[in-house]
């Protein structure tokens, strides 16, 4: 399989279905991202297509040297903040979407309060932290690869994930005292 | 580490926030503590809530890419920009693509670049005409007669480039004009024509200018003026006496000098078939031969009417749609100004393979969606998609058309039929597409309309290849036939509204 920059290299050379192959490959990791950084799946889903028109227009300005997946990510984040100051906070998620399919009604309803109870734990985190515990748990990135995407010192990214860590593991705890 | 600590830090393990002497440490408390064990595996699970996720939402890849590549719009938008531009050039585009007849005993034949002439009448696709009088021979390609022997009368339409004739003495540009070349000698063997041995070449204008040149020297020539040209020696500008002396010289009969005579102001007053006078094109008005595109600053007014109609037109079919304010109406005029001007640009200048690999960026800004209500918004999704899909129908459609008349030419059987229609039809649009190209390389003055035919071929010959060994070798034949007069049709439909009426 092709890496992901030799996938966007090659759609900058004109081959117009890598790009497409990219949007399929990110589809769920980056909406998931937005989805749970911004707490509303419509939104989220504007902000996955905002991402991508960004990453048309600013095709021109990616280094090929870096990770793509980094450069979507700072991409991903721009955006949302953009939308964060245009439109405030979003409200929570009215929507909580289709269920996964193949499980039973009692196990979807399950996954999806778990899922919006997650949600409403990772939403009461302070931004700083959210960005950082979001790119490391749902990104996989490594601690210098989130310092390279939001621009900060390894450091402050360590000590703003050891943070997050504490309150999401409260939350996580309380959380599963109510589902016993 | 204790008991307490481990389970406050669990998290921290998980997440690789430990040092490496802590990890080690609550590593070994693990080992001795079956309780510990256990709520890390609590915690473990409590961490895999998590991963507990609502669902993508489906399509979500899919409106995406349409957005993005938007992609059948750019087609349609760059078909349309294709169609405005042959328009302005249809003239030039018959010139790139027919063939050139020659007319010889009210026979019409087309003859290809460099063939063999003789006695009769060249048309040019151009509209331009030669008449070879009798022991007339040379040899023909676009704008160009090379005369060897004989007399030809010619009249020329303005054009991109000049319209030359060469002979052994001199070489005559026509600089748009009528005229007439006369070549006598003693021996009418090409051999000794070649070398220019007893050549004289006279040049009578009727209309217009010429130039007469050769490595002597040159003379510009006007209406109702002669010159004269040797080989070896520099054209001059004859006078009455001198053609009586240059008739002497060259042997030839005063009686026969004066039928020339005779003959030239007969053709001048009434040939109407044959010495039309010049006919100048405004419209086109003979871009100059530069390397420039022939999309010069001539066209410039034209393109930018073109861009406003095209722009109405894509925004009241919005404006329909979306109903949309005064406010959003200009912004979209003034980014589909963008878009149009981009398109006609890279035509005009010649960025094919930009267009071609749809890195012209023709998209809309993005950020014009955001002025839209959500409303508007899901009706503008709606619409792309409903004009994606038309646009897919349209080629579909084109391409099976496509299909159905090449297996009709070639007579496929109907198991051939089915074991062909895929790789045909690919065949066929990439012959196509790649023929169009070449189109525009050529309006774009990046490929002369000489080396167009050679390369037509080459793209015909390209893709019999690719098929040849499940045809028959008539079929190959056929399927040859068929592309070239596929790639005229094409070419004709692509722009030259008038050429049916040339008859």
């Amino acid at each position: 399989m092709d890496s992901d920059e030799e996938l966007f290299s090659a759609w900058r050379r004109g081959e117009g279905d890598k790009l497409e192959e990219l949007v399929r490959r990110y589809e769920e990791p980056l909406f998931r991202f937005l989805h749970r950084r911004s707490g509303e799946a419509a939104r989220a889903e504007d902000l996955f297509q905002e991402t991508w028109m960004s990453v048309l227009k600013a095709r021109d300005r990616y280094d090929a040297s870096r990770s793509f997946k980094t450069w979507l990510y700072a991409i991903a984040l721009n955006a949302s903040r953009k939308a964060w100051r245009a439109k405030g906070p979003a409200a929570s998620d009215p929507d909580l979407t289709r269920a996964a399919s193949g499980d039973s009604p009692t196990r979807t309803l399950e996954r999806r309060e778990t899922a919006a109870a997650v949600r409403r734990i990772l939403a009461a985190l302070p931004e700083a932290q959210r960005d950082v515990f979001l790119l490391c748990e749902y990104e996989g990135l490594t601690y210098p690869e989130i310092a390279a995407v939001l621009g900060r010192p390894l450091g402050t990214v360590k000590s703003q994930m050891f943070y997050a860590v504490r309150r999401v593991k409260a939350g996580l705890e309380e959380l599963w005292e109510d589902l016993r | 580490m204790t008991c307490a600590d481990v389970r406050e830090r669990s998290f921290d393990y998980f997440y690789d926030l430990l040092e490496a002497e802590e990890r080690s440490s609550l590593e070994a408390h693990l080992r001795d503590c079956e309780a510990c064990r256990e709520a890390l595996r609590v915690a473990a699970e409590q961490k895999k809530m998590l991963r507990d996720q609502a669902p993508v939402p489906r399509g979500l890849a899919e409106r995406t890419i349409r957005r993005v590549s938007a992609r059948p719009r750019f087609w349609r938008l760059a078909a349309a920009a294709a169609l405005l531009v042959a328009a302005f050039l249809a003239p030039l585009l018959t010139l790139a693509t027919d063939g050139i007849v020659w007319v010889e005993a009210g026979r019409r034949r087309t003859v290809a670049a460099g063939a063999e002439v003789g006695e009769g009448v060249i048309e040019y696709p151009d509209g331009s005409r030669a008449t070879l009088w009798a022991r007339g021979r040379g040899r023909v390609r676009q704008r160009r007669l090379e005369l060897d022997a004989g007399e030809a009368s010619l009249r020329v339409q303005p054009g991109r480039e000049p319209f030359i004739v060469r002979t052994p003495a001199a070489d005559v540009t026509v600089l748009g004009t009528e005229f007439e070349v006369r070549l006598t000698g003693e021996d009418m063997n090409r051999k000794s024509l070649a070398a220019g041995s007893g050549v004289l070449l006279t040049v009578a204008v009727v209309t217009g200018i010429v130039r007469v040149s050769n490595d002597r020297g040159e003379v510009l020539l006007r209406a109702d003026e002669t010159a004269a040209a040797r080989p070896g020696e520099g054209p001059r500008r004859v006078t009455e006496a001198d053609l009586e002396r240059i008739a002497r010289e060259t042997r030839l009969a005063q009686d026969e000098a004066a039928a020339l005579e005779a003959e030239t102001v007969r053709l001048r007053r009434a040939g109407k078939a044959m010495l039309l006078e010049l006919q100048q094109r405004p419209a086109i008005a003979a871009p100059k031969p530069t390397k420039k595109s022939p999309l010069g600053d001539l066209m410039k007014a034209q393109m930018s009417a073109s861009i406003r109609v095209s722009v109405k037109t894509e925004v009241d079919k919005l404006d329909r749609r979306l109903h949309l304010s005064p406010e959003q109406r200009k912004i979209f005029e003034a980014s589909y100004e963008k878009v149009f001007t981009g398109l006609f640009e890279a035509l005009s200048s010649g960025n094919f393979d930009k267009l071609s690999s749809g890195r012209a960026d023709p998209a809309l800004d993005p950020n014009l969606l955001l002025q839209l209500t959500p409303e508007q918004r899901e009706e503008w999704n709606k619409l792309q998609a409903e004009e994606a899909e038309q646009q897919a129908k349209a080629e579909q459609a084109a391409e099976k058309k496509a299909f159905e008349s090449a297996a009709a030419a070639l007579g496929l059987s109907d198991a051939q039929k089915a074991s062909l229609e895929g790789d045909l039809t690919k065949v066929i649009t990439d012959a196509k597409t790649a023929y169009a190209q070449l189109l525009l390389q050529v309006f774009s003055g990046k490929m002369s309309a000489e080396s167009l035919e050679a390369e037509r071929e080459s793209i015909v010959q390209g893709a019999v290849d690719k098929v040849k060994e499940r045809l028959t070798a008539e079929q190959s034949e056929a399927f040859r036939g068929h592309l070239r007069k596929e790639m005229q049709l094409g070419a004709i439909r692509f722009g030259a509204p008038s050429k049916g009426s040339d008859k």
